[in-house]
């Protein structure tokens, strides 16, 4: 496990010091989602209480990792998490082995692929409820890992990941490229991050 | 290991005109990635039948064993209500935790039971059949017991009492009677 010193800004603009802990377990992540499980449950009366429409509702407000963890503890994965104010604020899986690029240039060419990127459930916007984001640069400071950690293993940076519908617009303006969406991955859009997209996203855009 | 001193800068840190930017790419918009959760069936409803059978399951063997609900629960650690609205297939269990101890004292098939309670992905395309035709099949059929005849009787009666003259009624809380 190490630890590096990042920055995020928080909602009036300040930029603050956090750190980056790399090299959790995908178990070690339940301790991650048992801090947030307790605000996803207010939120999610409170989006009951409004009577919000599914469309307004965070979809992974719904998901409860703890009954996932026989699964998570067979899962070969790498997890890194931002911790900021006391608090764990973001995290990201990625695992290595046998996936491949489907990008024409690249075809069968290893990738690192991003497994689960979530912002804690107070750096969410939810409109309904009128919740601005805490802390935001959450995804960029991650998958900035995801694109250094294919560097790493000689990737030359390609990242592949499944989207959630609502965060499709954050990875195409990242310069990833779309494939459409996957049946076998309950029809996500499928996006991938090609050697000279990661180069430009290193760069900034 | 071949990286460019681009890269090599790039390793030391974001610099703050690269975060910059990022902030500007990254306001308003969501960053969740799901192939994870789509693996681990969060993005899937859960098994069709799947709370009926597992709640009956519970309550038949519970019952076979000559437990209370209330015993149960504490024998298997198990929050009350949460075993009640379990049996009645009104919920799924909250936790692996749940599954794991009422398989132990039940002496359950632990793995079987997480898969018929969605805890589990369920990867046998019969256990899903086998779990609706179970939680039809156990619909009770057979007459009412002397004791469950006298329970439902004494109940018909109070909600005779509840919904009879409203006049009588409000008299007798009046009269305090």
């Amino acid at each position: 496990l190490s630890i590096r010193e990042i920055t995020l800004r928080r909602a009036d603009g300040v930029v603050v010091a956090a750190r980056l802990h790399e090299g959790l377990t995908p178990e070690e992540l339940l301790a991650v989602e048992a801090q947030w499980s307790p605000e996803r449950k207010r939120l999610r009366q409170e989006l009951d209480e409004r009577k919000a429409t599914r469309a307004e509702r965070p979809e992974s407000l719904y998901w409860n990792w703890e009954k996932k963890a026989p699964l998570l503890r067979a899962i070969e994965a790498a997890a890194w998490v931002i911790e900021c104010d006391g608090k764990w604020q973001g995290a990201m899986l990625t695992r290595t082995a046998l996936r491949v690029s489907r990008h024409q240039d690249s075809t069968g060419k290893p990738l690192v692929y991003v497994d689960f990127v979530e912002a804690a459930p107070w750096n969410l916007d939810i409109a309904v409820l009128g919740q601005k984001r805490t802390f935001s640069r959450v995804g960029s400071v991650l998958l900035r890992e995801a694109v250094l950690q294919s560097h790493d293993l000689e990737f030359e940076g390609r990242v592949g990941l499944h989207s959630l519908s609502k965060a499709e617009g954050f990875y195409a303006k990242l310069g990833f490229v779309q494939f459409g969406y996957d049946a076998d991955k309950e029809d996500l859009m499928y996006f991938e991050l090609t050697k000279e997209g990661a180069r430009r996203f290193l760069d900034g855009g | 290991m071949a990286r460019t001193k681009e890269l090599e800068h790039n390793r030391g840190g974001a610099s703050r005109e690269w975060l910059e930017k990022m902030d500007a790419l990254e306001e308003g918009c969501e960053i969740s990635v799901g192939g994870l959760a789509s693996e681990l069936g969060f993005l899937r409803p859960p098994v069709l039948g799947g709370n009926i059978a597992f709640g009956k399951l519970i309550e038949l063997v519970r019952r076979d064993k000559g437990k209370s609900v209330e015993k149960l629960a504490i024998e298997a650690d198990v929050e009350l209500e949460e075993l009640l609205l379990i049996e009645r297939g009104e919920a799924a269990p909250e936790m692996g935790r749940t599954v794991f101890q009422l398989a132990e004292v039940l002496k359950l098939d632990a793995g079987k039971l997480m898969e018929l309670a969605g805890v589990a992905e369920p990867r046998d395309e019969e256990l899903k059949e086998a779990a609706v035709l179970f939680a039809a099949r156990s619909e009770p059929m057979e007459k009412l017991t002397k004791a469950e005849k006298q329970a439902l009787e004494a109940f018909v009666k109070v909600l005779a009492e509840k919904s009879g003259d409203d006049d009588k009624a409000a008299e007798r809380e009046r009269s305090g009677s």
